[in-house]
Formats: C-alpha cells, structure tokens, sequence
C-alpha cells in the first residue's frame, strides 16, 4: 500500500464527487431532512438527529460507496488505474475514506441543524463513525458486485432498508420484530445515543450495542472477504 | 524488450490467438497490423497482463509502473478538467514529469481548462496519449491510436510516437493503417485469424514482395507500367511518340502484400 497513490485517489476522488449531482444527493438527502425534521415544533431534537444520522448513514457508506466505485468501473477508469499500477485495495481505501469523510461532515451538520447542545458532541460523533465503519464494507460489497451506477442503486436497496429498518419496526410495536430490530446495527446506534442522552450507563443500554455495532464489522468484513475472492474489483 | 512464445489463447471453443512467436526490440516501433477481429486487442491484453494466455510463455521486461497503455477502453475523468485529469495521472505515478510540457506536446495546452466530456474525439484521444506517456514509461502500449481521427491529429500523434522512440520508448503499435504502419514501425508482423503470417521490418517486406514493374507517365497524361526488363521497356517505349516525363520504380504498399498474403482486405 502506497501513501502517495491513496492520496492522489482520495483528492481526485473529492473532487469529481462535488461535481457529481447523481451522488451528492445522497449526501445532501439527509441534510434536507434535518432542516425539515428540526423546524417542526413536536419533534424532540435528539430523535430529529438520530433519524437523519440514520438516513446518513443508509445512503452514504452504502448507496454513496457503492456508486462511486461502480461509476469507476462503468466509465473504464476503473482498468485504467489498475493498468497505471494502482492496486485493487489501494482504489478500495481511497473511496472508503472519501466516503467516511462524508460521514462526518454529514453528522457534524446534522447535529448542528437539529440544535443539540455541546455535551455530548463528541461521544455522538464517535458512535456515528463507529457505525458507519462497521457497514462501509457493505457499501464495498454493492460496488464489487454492480457493473454500473444503475445496478449499484438497486443493490443497495436491501442493505438500505435493513439499515432503516428501525424506523418502520418502531412504528409497528411488535414486540418479536423489536427484538430482532435491536440486533441492527442502526437499532444499536440509536440506542446508544437514547442512553447517553439518558445518562444510562449499563451493560444492557450501552454494552450490548457495542457488541451488536462490532460484530457487524466483523459481519460485513467477512462478508466483503467472500464476496472480493469470489469476483474482485475489476470484473 | 518482449519475448513471446508459442502463445496461445482460447475462448471457449474458439481459437483466438494460435501459436504466435515473436520479439520486440527495445526502443523500436513494433507494428502490429491486421484486419478487425484478428487478435491484435487480445495480445495486447495478454502481454498487461489482461488476459492469461491459454498456452505458451511471455516475457516483459518492464514493471507495471514502467508501461504506459492507450486502447479504447482507457478512461478519464469526465467531470473533470483536461489538466487536472493529466495532474493526476502523474501523481498516481509520483512523476516529477511537467504536466504543461505534455499538454503542449499533445497540443492541448489551449484547451487544457476545457472538461474532458466536452472535447472533441481527437481531443480525446490526445489526451488519453498523454496520460499514457506523463510517467515515461519504458513501453508503450498503443491499440488503434489513430483510428477515426483526422488527419491533422493523426499526423501531431504520429510526430509525437516518432519524438517517443527518439527518447528511447519502445511502443508496440497495433492498427490497420498501412500507411501509419510503413511511416512508423521498425519491425511490422501481420495477423490474421490469430496467427502470424509475417513478420519482417518494411525494407525486407518491400523487397521480398518487390513488383519488379516500372511506371512511365508521358505528357499526353497516359502511364504504362512495364516489367523492369530492358527489352521489355524498350518494346514499350517504341510503342508510342509521346515523351516522358517520369518513370518511377513500383513499390508495393503493405496492403498490397497482406491482400497477396491473406487473400483480405485489411479492413
Ligand atoms: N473475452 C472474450 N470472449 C470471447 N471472445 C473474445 C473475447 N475477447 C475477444 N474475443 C474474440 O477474439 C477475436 C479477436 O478480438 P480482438 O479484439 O483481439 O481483435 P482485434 O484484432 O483487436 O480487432 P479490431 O481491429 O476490431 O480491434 C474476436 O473474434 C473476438 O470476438
Ligand atoms: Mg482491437
């Protein structure tokens, strides 16, 4: 792994996203929705910002992951680097990190737009990107197995609507169906942001959500594992 | 340069390439010429590593970072601009390689803010030469580079390939241009259905399928071509009262002798 060639593709890759109209919108998705969720007057700002991270976090480590290396590979760049002496994981970094970056930003903002206070800025940022770590990989698996952008899209789908799971599951008070939702890592996610703002501090509404968060890192690691012997990058 | 032996490739049941043999010196042109769907695309492949050959052996003797490839599935960045695309291209390969002085060897130093999705076919295909180039690579891959260009393009790039070898670039050409071929290459090898029918430099070529024929124009606009035999040419000479202006030697073009070899057209 070389430094200088992930940085020249981290740059590039910036870059050509910002000028890129079919993918931003997922970034800027989230945002929109943040600006409507904290202007309505009966929506507590913490559920405001859980759900649009949670939105964030289904369309940019995935959806966002996924396109951009499948447009890599639609519009030929993607032969072209491998033949300019880039190296497969070299490429996959480079869009990971591009894409966490988005992450970030993506979190920072919403949690300013949805007027939270200071306190616990950091721990909320932390498990933001936790998380979305622990499903970028599946972001990488969309973007093995699509040919396309259009492809893309549709693979995406399934994780999409797994990560926004707890949100329909939430509305439905069945008791099964939360319990399995709380195995998601999104579910967790949430949860950890409802015990910190609680200040509930226990194995059950703390440690247990990490556990969930870590092994679908591992989860979706090994999943990436199969998938990339299978089919690698350039297919 | 490169040493190929008894390459072979199959797909499927098809037999695509078929026990090619051959060497490419270092710092010559090597023209690789036949007619569409001979297999020049997949020996290019074959030797980046592309493709793994069927049977038989190839030897590179350049690194992945030593090689430069055009073909026509090369691909820019089509959102971004002429300049930034050819920047990149050189940091990927850490290549201290001036980026304005390519632009303006592949004359797109004007043109260099304009966004690669809005130039020209030519302008394309310029650019994709100077981001094969930006990292002097030792060799030099280059499928079709100048098919269904124009000609003022076509001749800015033959200058450029000419300027390459100069510098000591070996380039391993494929095209169906004849004329790009006798202009360029060093050794020439022709292909057809996947297998080598020839493969010579283009003095040896021109003798070995020499015509023997003479063409005499005369002022009353008639031509003759005659054998080169001095009673012949005598014979026809007395034949007529015109005078002559010319008489030039007849040469045969490369597509003369692929049709005398293969019995196809080039095209
Ligand atoms: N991946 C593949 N699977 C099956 N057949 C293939 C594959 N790649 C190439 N071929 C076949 O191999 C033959 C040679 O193709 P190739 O692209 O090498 O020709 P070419 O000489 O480059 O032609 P052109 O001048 O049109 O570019 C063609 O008949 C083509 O259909
Ligand atoms: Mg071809």
């Amino acid at each position: 792994m070389r430094f200088y060639k992930i940085k020249a593709l981290l740059k590039l890759g910036l870059q050509d996203l910002l000028k890129n109209a079919n993918v931003l919108i997922y970034i800027i998705l989230p945002i929109g929705f943040a600006f409507l969720y904290s202007s309505m007057d009966t929506m507590p700002k913490d559920f405001c910002f859980a759900l649009c991270v949670l939105l964030s976090l289904a369309m940019v480590p995935v959806a966002l992951m996924g396109t951009v290396i499948a447009e890599e590979k639609e519009k030929n760049t993607l032969r072209t680097l491998m033949l300019n002496d880039v190296k497969a994981s070299e490429i996959l970094i480079a869009k990971a990190l591009i894409c966490l970056i988005f992450v970030v930003i993506n979190n920072i903002l919403i949690y300013y737009i949805c007027g939270l206070s200071l306190t616990n800025f950091l721990t909320y940022q932390l498990i933001g990107l936790f998380t979305g770590l622990a499903i970028i990989f599946f972001g990488a698996v969309v973007g093995l197995l699509a040919k396309n952008q259009m492809s893309a899209g549709l693979l995406s789908m399934p994780f999409m609507l797994l990560l926004m799971a707890p949100l329909f599951i939430s509305m439905l008070e069945s008791k099964v169906l939360t319990k399995l939702s709380s195995l998601l890592p999104t579910d967790a996610m949430m949860s950890l942001f409802t015990a910190i703002s609680a200040t509930k501090y226990t194995f059950k509404s703390v440690g247990i959500p990490i556990i969930v968060i870590a092994s679908w890192f591992i989860i979706s690691y090994i999943l990436f594992n199969i998938v990339y012997k299978k089919v690698g990058l350039d297919n | 340069m490169i040493i190929v032996n008894n390459l072979s490739i199959s797909f499927g049941k098809k037999k695509v390439l078929n026990n090619l043999h051959f060497h490419v010196q270092q710092g010559e042109i090597f023209g690789f010429l036949g007619p569409s769907g001979a297999g020049k695309t997949t020996t290019i492949k074959i030797l980046t590593n592309q493709l793994i050959p069927t049977k038989g052996s190839i030897q590179v003797n350049a690194s992945t970072s030593q090689i430069g490839i055009l073909s026509d599935n090369s691909g820019v960045y089509e959102r971004l601009t002429v300049w930034r695309n050819l920047q990149f291209f050189a940091e990927l390969h850490n290549s201290q390689e001036n980026v304005e002085q390519i632009l303006k060897k592949v004359k797109l130093w004007d043109d260099k803010d304009k966004k690669v999705k809005d130039l020209s076919k030519g302008m394309h295909q310029r650019l994709l030469l100077a981001c094969a180039i930006v990292h002097k690579p030792k060799l030099l891959f280059l499928d079709e580079p100048t098919a269904s260009l124009d000609p003022a393009t076509v001749e800015a790039i033959h200058d450029l390939l000419l300027e390459l070898k100069n510098e000591g670039t070996t380039i391993f050409l494929t095209t169906h241009n004849m004329e790009e071929a006798s202009k360029l290459c060093d050794h020439i090898a022709f292909l057809n259905k996947g297998k080598i029918v020839e493969l010579a430099t283009i003095l040896e070529l021109k003798l070995k399928y020499a015509l023997n024929k003479v063409r005499i124009t005369f002022n009353d606009n008639t031509t003759l071509e005659v054998a080169k035999d001095k009673k012949e040419l005598i014979k026809a000479l007395q034949k007529t009262n015109a005078s002559i202006i010319s008489i030039h030697s007849l040469e045969p073009t490369l597509a003369d002798i692929f049709l005398q070899l293969t019995g196809r057209n080039l095209k």
